[in-house]
């Protein structure tokens, strides 16, 4: 217990001096031929089994990284079964998906390519594609000296373009580093966000993103479909409605919101969140102040897109 | 010595030794390897289930906190028990229990705690948003009526035992509390604050006993402790193993220890070899490089030391008549003398820089000069003469009287030059000491002795060995009486050899004989043809001891008894060989048994005396040269001529002059009385005899 005592005492000052919430770094490192490659692959719909459909299909970048429908549509116009996440910034999540049941990028890229009800290919089906095409050829022999396309060379190439899907310099972060002031109602936008309790899950680089909670911790919340919850990964009952906590980065643009894409506005997501999960009737003007907040954490897209 | 068995022995063992070695240091160091993984993989996970149950704390007590760490030490504690579960020595049958315990209690244990973690952040969220809320909320029953304000105390109490139940993790704060508001306000504010104060304690109640003790599980995981016993177990496991270790370890020393002690026999048995080898070998050296007798440095060593002279200078010295004084008083006195004779001549050069002395065998001993003049040596070597002719040797009470020869060279080749001037000394009594130079050379004939032996020796074979005739004539009758043969070699060229070329060298070889042989036979051949005259033939000392020779010549002798009569001996005086008198004698009857006759060659001269006649039987006497040529010039010799001439007439022998190159001289001869003359003016020495009888003066 004493070692405890001493790690509390250290820690108390930090914890204190510092905010929940840190900023995304300016720059990460990349192999930026890999990345031009990844980027390549994310916007090919030939990594669908008809050619319709792409990663940026459902993780659309020039708008949020996610999808404005309620559920994604995949090949042959199947509907996917929860609301696709934000690409962005997803380096940062502790799992992918909403369930977690991805550990990392890498193990998440395989999910939606898949998926039969996404890009429903497989990796011989995935090979056999790119290794008839002569730029894929090429490019690939660049970069990995091999003359055939492996499977897990396209994951590389996409999890290193997933890499620096970063959003730097948000409002909110430039504000953490002293390098603006918020706006009034930001500012009071922020500290309820701490006051009614948003911030003991949105916490961390990413704003959530690091724990799982179950929507709907204080009030029971009703789902009309069954969808893949923490419960489906663990076998476990109680996790009944666990999700992972989904990051606020960027949420202004990946509207709608929730698992089931059932809030269409940010001011609906405030107050039915901090209704279910908090046991709280925020009034409206704290909800907008709230909101006014969460539209200061919209970043800088990559250069990477512009090329 | 060493046995190549015993060093295949110790090779093989070193061999075994160094590869047990190996082996253990592999062995253990694998083990050293694993072990440590293996204890790092335990020490790691147990410190981050410290630091993740700290942060778990730290959120259960903060307001707010970022989980990011949570999140990040979650994932840590995963791999990490996949490390410890995949930790390599657990592959061994030894550690089966541990890696048993692992893989069922530890896993177990550790994924259990994950999964707790998760429900403590569920749970934890849910109780710190109440209570956050409610802490907030307790404040608006300020702001309802007056009346109903009294609610605050009732509410703020019931926060209070909320917050300390978390602070304290303690039940006990709230099991029998009132923790529901209640107010008979018709006030619907008043109503509300209530209603929302309710629900929330309703809430915290229930939350309140899974959140507290999924917390007790957290911080109390046991993880710790767990991870403490399998440390024991292992160390005990471990312990088994390194005393294994350890065992090894002795083994491997004992059998080092036993190589090194070996190899420690090995050396001392090498170095014992070794001493006696080097000590045989310094002695060998020395023997090699110097004489045993007096320890001077010897003969190679001379060649040796001469090779690297710049500008060498000899010095050689002979001991006179050694080869006597060892034969009057035997070998070890004559040692004695050498060694004596040495020790003088170190001494004296010993004071003289730049010399290095030598014993080149028998009685000679030679001293090598670096950058010396020839002048100069030539003065130190008179001084050495000087010296040793004026010391007495006494050994063994005997006093002997040693003199040296000594000869100096700096020319070119350096030991034969001074070994020429040297022989030349010997035969020169009065001259002590001689320094080489050119023309001291006739020593071109000394270097053709080869040559001129392969020139007898072919001629023999070839037939070109021949007897030369010349007239001795009667002066007083004019007539030519007889021929003396004399030894020619006819050279392929034609060219005509006289013994003086030859027969000096050839007397030393079994050529001699031969040549005896050939001239015995030819001459007796031509004396067949020509019957009116007689032939003499020459005989050394050496032939008349020759068995061989002597047979050879009474057999021909035999077999041409009518011609034997005419056929004379000349005996040549030679000091070389010294023949008794009954020998001689026994030989001189023989000859004399044919008619044939004896001379004596050369008398006056040499070795020749007076007592010969007194024993021998000698018939003709030969006048030398040196007397008859000069008589005419030199009274003492006319004399000598005189009484020689009166002596043979005496003891009725007849004489012959020899070298009679002028009508003058005949005449003188004539006019003396000498019976015969031989010589140039009569006719020099020829292939055949002269077709005439008769001369004229």
């Amino acid at each position: 217990m004493l070692k405890y005592l001493f790690f509390l005492s250290f820690f108390y000052d930090l914890c204190i001096a510092s905010e929940p919430i840190s900023p995304i770094p300016q720059t990460v490192e990349y192999d930026k031929a890999k990345a031009l490659l990844g980027k390549k692959l994310f916007f090919d719909t030939a990594l669908s089994r008809d050619n319709t459909v792409c990663c940026n299909s459902c993780h659309v970048l020039r708008e949020g990284g996610a999808d404005e429908n309620q559920v994604s549509v995949g090949v042959e116009g199947r509907k996917g079964n929860i609301q696709s996440p934000t690409v962005y910034n997803a380096r940062y999540n502790f799992k992918q998906f909403w369930n977690g049941r991805a550990r990392n990028l890498k193990e998440q890229a395989s999910g939606p390519m898949n998926n039969p009800h996404e890009q429903d290919m497989n990796p011989q089906l995935i090979e056999k594609r790119l290794n008839a095409s002569k730029i894929y050829r090429n490019l690939f022999k660049k970069i990995y000296h091999t003359t055939r396309i492996s499977y897990n060379e396209v994951i590389n190439a996409i999890v290193e373009f997933e890499k620096i899907l970063i959003t730097p310099n948000a409002k909110f972060d430039r504000y953490l580093r002293g390098e603006v002031k918020l706006s009034q109602q930001e500012e009071k936008g922020y500290a309820l966000f701490k006051q009614y309790g948003c911030i003991t899950c949105h916490n961390g680089i990413n704003i959530g993103g690091n724990s799982f909670q179950k929507m709907g911790t204080f009030f029971p919340y009703k789902t009309k479909a069954d969808y893949p919850d923490r419960a489906k990964v663990t076998g476990l009952k109680r996790y009944k409605n666990v999700f992972k906590v989904p990051t606020l980065r960027n949420i202004a643009l990946t509207s709608p919101y929730f698992h089931d894409g059932s809030a269409k506005t940010l001011l609906q997501a405030v107050q039915r969140m901090s209704h279910f999960n908090l046991g709280v009737e925020i009034p409206k003007k704290d909800a907008k102040d709230i909101v006014a907040f969460l539209k200061t954490l919209t970043g800088v897209k990559p250069k990477i897109l512009d090329k | 010595m060493l046995n190549k068995k015993v060093i295949s022995i110790i090779a093989l063992f070193g061999f075994f030794s160094f590869s047990v070695l190996v082996y253990f240091y592999f062995v253990q160091r694998d083990f050293t390897k694993n072990q440590r993984e293996f204890v790092t993989n335990l020490d790691t996970l147990d410190n981050y289930n410290s630091d993740i149950t700290s942060e778990l704390l730290k959120n259960a007590l903060y307001a707010y906190n970022s989980q990011d760490t949570i999140a990040h030490e979650y994932d840590l504690m995963q791999n990490q028990l996949r490390k410890l579960e995949n930790s390599n020595i657990l592959q061994h049958a030894a550690y089966a229990s541990i890696k048993n315990s692992i893989d069922k209690s530890i896993k177990n244990r550790v994924n259990t705690f994950l999964g707790e973690i998760q429900d403590f952040l569920l749970l934890n969220a849910a109780v710190k948003n109440s209570v956050v809320f409610l802490s907030v909320h307790v404040e608006n029953a300020l702001t309802l009526k007056k009346e109903d304000r009294g609610i605050y105390i009732d509410a703020v109490k019931i926060l209070d035992s909320f917050k300390d139940t978390k602070k304290t993790q303690d039940l006990d704060y709230i099991r029998h509390m009132h923790y529901l508001l209640h107010s008979d306000s018709k006030d619907k504010r008043t109503q509300k604050f209530i209603k929302i104060f309710n629900l929330h304690s309703t809430y915290l109640m229930k939350k309140f006993p899974d959140f507290i003790s999924v917390t007790k599980k957290v911080l109390n995981n046991k993880i710790g402790k767990l991870l403490n016993e399998e440390r024991e177990n292992f160390n005990h496991i471990a312990l088994h193993d390194f005393q294994f270790l350890d065992l090894f370890a002795f083994i491997v020393f004992v059998l080092l220890c036993i190589y090194f002690i070996f190899l420690i026999y090995l050396l001392i048995k090498y170095y014992k070899t070794h001493t006696k080898f080097i000590k045989a070998a310094n002695s060998l050296q020395y023997s090699l490089t110097h004489d045993s007798l007096t320890g001077l440095y010897n003969r190679s060593m001379f060649e040796k030391d001469k090779k690297e002279l710049d500008k060498p200078a000899i010095l050689l010295a002979n001991i006179d008549s050694f080869k006597e004084v060892n034969d009057v008083y035997g070998n070890d006195f004559g040692n004695s003398i050498l060694k004596d004779m040495s020790k003088v001549m170190q001494t004296y050069f010993s004071s003289i820089s730049g010399t290095k002395m030598y014993r080149m065998g028998g009685d000679e001993f030679a001293v090598l000069f670096e950058n010396r003049s020839s002048q100069d040596v030539f003065e130190i070597a008179k001084k050495l003469e000087y010296l040793i002719a004026n010391k007495s040797c006494e050994i063994d009470t005997i006093e002997v009287n040693v003199s040296v020869s000594v000869a100096t060279n700096t020319v070119k080749p350096l030991l034969e030059n001074a070994d020429f001037a040297l022989k030349l000394v010997k035969k020169d009594i009065t001259q002590r000491v001689l320094e080489y130079n050119k023309s001291l050379a006739v020593k071109e004939n000394w270097k053709n002795n080869i040559e001129t032996i392969n020139i007898i020796k072919s001629a023999l074979k070839e037939d070109r060995v021949v007897p030369y005739f010349q007239a001795i004539v009667n002066l007083q009758t004019l007539k030519i009486e007889k021929y003396e043969a004399l030894v020619r070699i006819v050279l392929p060229s034609k060219e005509v050899l006289s013994p003086f070329f030859f027969l000096e060298i050839a007397a030393k070889t079994q050529y001699y004989y031969e040549i005896t042989k050939v001239m015995i036979t030819k001459t007796i051949q031509m004396a067949k043809e020509r019957n009116a005259c007689r032939f003499s033939i020459n005989f050394s000392m050496k032939d008349i001891i020759n068995e061989e020779i002597i047979s050879i010549l009474f057999a021909l002798f035999d077999a041409n008894r009518d011609v034997a009569s005419r056929i004379d001996i000349e005996l040549l005086e030679t000091e070389a060989v010294v023949v008794d008198d009954e020998r001689i004698n026994r030989f001189l009857e023989k000859v004399h048994s044919y008619g044939s006759k004896v001379l004596i060659d050369d008398f006056g001269t040499g070795y020749s005396n007076f007592s010969y006649f007194s024993s021998l039987d000698i018939d003709v006497v030969k006048i030398d040269a040196s007397i008859v040529s000069e008589i005419l010039t030199d009274e003492k010799k006319l004399h000598m001529l005189k009484s020689i001439h009166n002596f043979t007439i005496g003891m009725g022998m007849q004489n012959v002059a020899e070298f009679v190159e002028s009508r003058e001289l005949a005449l003188s001869l004539k006019e003396l009385g000498i019976e015969y003359a031989q010589g140039y003016y009569f006719s020099k020495p020829l292939p055949k005899p002269l077709d005439y009888d008769t001369v004229t003066l």
